[in-house]
């Protein structure tokens, strides 16, 4: 894991993107272990049923690889501090990516504090969930 | 339902597992679940859970229950403040304060939006995150409210 410092980061920056391909043993896997049973995420009738084309990726699980997303650019001692996110389009299993860009950055009690907008897209490269995020980047030389 | 605007969850009180988070960031990751053999199941190391693990820390239902009217649901989104790392051995208090309810019309017909404010509070008493979430429901009728 590669580790940046706060001073690194310049706003216009984008992390490098990262591309996942989520199957339907994930989303099963992220069912059990979330508690959200919900069955549009694993079964393909029901979620025809309610208007859908396939089953969903649960929103929850798209926030959560933003996070880990940002969490691996921070690096080992950055931190996530937040994460807002708008679920705008339905994403079916398969290939996503998480991408991003820095739009403001200040110190506050110390902390370095870097803003982001961040995006969660489908295959198509099109963005199913806008979000907004604030991460912890160490101060170099502290 | 309306009424329901200020209403606060009865608080559930989760202890956080070596075992839980392992699993739980397996399932972020894609990656198959630690069999029961494996060292990392095991207590000992730090272990930092991915912090939507809190997602799976359910609120009790209100007091009385809200009267939901459709039976298909939909995460419209979610504003999380993280103030630190989830780790075994965290017991979390989580309660649910319903701050908004109102109806729209969109793609899927009439829908219910829920807003509320989910707080995550550990064993000492300090905030650990606030969640602010965006629950819609629609479709089928469950027959408990009309509107």
């Amino acid at each position: 894991m590669t580790e940046i410092a706060f001073q690194d980061i310049e706003v216009g920056d984008s992390p490098e993107p990262a591309t996942r391909v989520v199957t339907p043993r994930q989303l099963v896997q992220y069912a059990a272990v979330s508690q959200d049973f919900t069955p549009i995420h694993y079964n393909t009738a029901y979620a025809q049923g309610a208007g859908h084309d396939d089953i969903i990726i649960h929103g929850a699980l798209k926030t959560a690889l933003l996070s880990e997303w940002l969490a691996d650019w921070a690096g080992g001692i950055g931190a996530v501090k937040r994460l807002e996110t708008s679920y705008r389009g339905i994403d079916y299993a398969g290939e996503v990516s998480c991408t991003g860009t820095v739009i403001g950055k200040r110190i506050e009690d110390g902390v370095g504090l870097v803003d982001l907008d961040v995006q969660f897209r489908n295959a198509d490269g099109a963005v199913t969930t806008p979000g907004k995020a604030t991460v912890a980047l160490p101060l170099r030389g502290e | 339902m309306r009424s329901f605007i200020g209403a606060e969850s009865p608080p559930i009180t989760y202890r956080v597992s070596h075992r839980e988070i392992a699993r739980f960031n397996a399932a972020i990751r894609g990656d198959l679940p630690p069999i029961e053999s494996d060292p990392a199941l095991e207590d000992g190391a730090p272990l930092e859970a991915n912090p939507l693990i809190l997602r799976s820390f359910m609120t009790a239902p209100f007091d009385p229950p809200f009267p939901e009217p459709f039976h298909d649901i939909l995460d419209g989104g979610s504003r999380f403040s993280f103030n630190r790392p989830v780790v075994a051995g965290d017991e979390i208090t989580v309660t649910r304060k319903m701050t908004d309810v109102f109806e729209k019309s969109g793609r899927l017909g009439p829908m219910l939006f829920k807003i509320s404010l989910v707080s995550y509070i550990d064993g000492k008493g300090c905030l650990v995150a606030t969640q602010e979430s965006t629950t819609i429901t629609y479709g089928r009728r469950t027959g408990q409210a009309s509107w």
